[in-house]
């Protein structure tokens, strides 16, 4: 006959054999990885807005060149045809408008990718796993209690006393649990080598797309002045006196230059935030990317107070 | 040339051609004749047209590198996510045998004096 505390014993030596076998840990927070995530969605949407304004600019300067007689040669728009591809045309001397277009559209597709890579991070962070097992080997534990409470009542076996050894013992449900938990330090451990090997190739990714970034802003910095400069001077041409009109046009060139300051800022930061997500997912610590966060919700109230300048400016 | 010297060079052409505007509207209001620096600002301009049509395609010739890593990255955490919920529904599968499993030893408890 086999004795009831040798049985008990035997499991719960079994189940620590399971749970030591996976290291137990933790899932890295997933709140770093919304914030990256919605900071990099955020430096995206102004990076677009940014060179969207740049393109405007110069499709408007380029028409007025023409206007003012200053540009005469139209030939420059007439697209020339690739013998080699079929399908292929290209303009022989790309005009600056149709080069920032072409770079708008590029950006648009790597702000894509970038953002996509972001939620993906927060995916892994937070995709099902280890919680899913244990929710499940507790509701299976429950179930297999209520179960157990009605065998009892039918055979009678509760009538027996439990020697007070066997009360420290919960036997039921040892092996559904220790597997659980077994299973759930070996999917944490997964994602988190996962994780951080990820991070490491994504790194110099982020580096080189940060500073993509930055030229973005750095030279829609240059076109704009030189609009801000013409217009300028234009404004002089038609009226010297204007000087309502004057303060406009410097009221709306300092907002665009605040915000592709902050755009330049927000891209430098964006490769560092992620280097520090990578260090916080190895070694469990707290990141905060409260610099980064504050510099998306500024692009996106000067951005929001930009259009409604222009806005207001179209209906004038 | 690479290009944070040419982003550079082009706000350095773009300080310049800012110092010959204000030169002209000086010249302007004073009613002198502006002839000479407004074509030397137009073909300033154009050099930076050009310099920015430069940028623009060499930006292209970059993203283009970096999309394709992107494209990589985004293929490999698609490939960890997936491989993260099938050892989670293998788990739970897993858990269910091993629950009917503890019922029975738990019946076999009962019953043993």
């Amino acid at each position: 006959m086999i004795h009831r505390e040798v049985f008990v014993k035997a499991l719960a030596k079994f189940c620590l054999a399971l749970v030591v076998t996976g290291c137990a840990t933790t899932p890295p927070d997933p709140q770093p990885f919304q914030q990256f995530l919605d900071a990099t969605s955020q430096v995206a949407q102004s990076a677009d807005q940014a060179i969207a304004l740049e393109y405007e600019q110069s499709l408007a300067a380029y028409e007025n060149r023409f206007r003012t007689g200053e540009e005469k040669d139209i030939s420059k728009l007439f697209l020339a045809f690739d013998p080699k591809g079929v399908f292929d045309v290209a303009y022989n001397d790309e005009p600056v408008f149709i080069a920032i277009g072409e770079q708008r559209r590029q950006l648009v597709k790597l702000n894509q990718l970038a953002t996509e890579y972001a939620a993906l991070l927060f995916r892994i962070v937070g995709s099902s796993g280890a919680y899913d097992v244990a929710e499940q080997a507790k509701a299976l534990n429950t179930e297999t209690g209520k179960l157990m409470a009605s065998v009892k009542e039918l055979t009678g076996a509760e009538a027996s006393a439990p020697s007070s050894r066997l009360e420290k013992v919960d036997a039921t449900a040892l092996l559904s649990t220790a597997f659980a938990t077994a299973a759930k330090a070996y999917i944490e451990n997964k994602r988190r080598k996962d994780l951080t090997e990820l991070l490491k190739l994504g790194q110099p990714v982020m580096d080189t797309y940060g500073d993509l970034g930055q030229v973005i802003a750095r030279s829609a910095s240059a076109s704009l002045k030189v609009q801000y400069s013409n217009q300028f001077r234009a404004l002089v041409q038609t009226d010297r006196k204007d000087v309502k009109a004057v303060l406009a046009l410097n009221d709306t060139f300092l907002k665009q230059l605040k915000l592709l300051r902050e755009l330049d800022g927000a891209f430098q930061a964006l490769p560092q935030e992620h280097a520090r997500l990578t260090a916080a997912v190895a070694a469990s610590a707290e990141v905060s990317f409260r610099s980064l966060i504050e510099r998306a919700k500024v692009l996106k109230a000067l951005y929001e107070e930009l259009a409604k300048a222009n806005a207001a400016a179209t209906v004038k | 040339m690479k290009q944070d010297d040419k982003v550079e060079l082009i706000n350095y052409l773009a300080f310049l051609h800012n110092k010959m505007t204000r030169l002209s509207i000086r010249l302007f209001v004073q009613g002198e004749d502006t002839t000479e620096i407004d074509k030397a600002r137009n073909r300033l301009n154009k050099e930076i047209d050009k310099l920015r049509t430069d940028i623009a395609k060499q930006w292209r010739g970059r993203a283009e590198n970096v999309m394709g890593d992107l494209r990589k990255l985004n293929n490999r955490a698609q490939t960890i996510i997936r491989d993260l919920d099938q050892a989670a529904d293998k788990a739970q599968k897993v858990t269910k045998v091993l629950s009917l499993f503890d019922k029975g030893l738990n019946l076999v408890k009962g019953l043993i004096v």
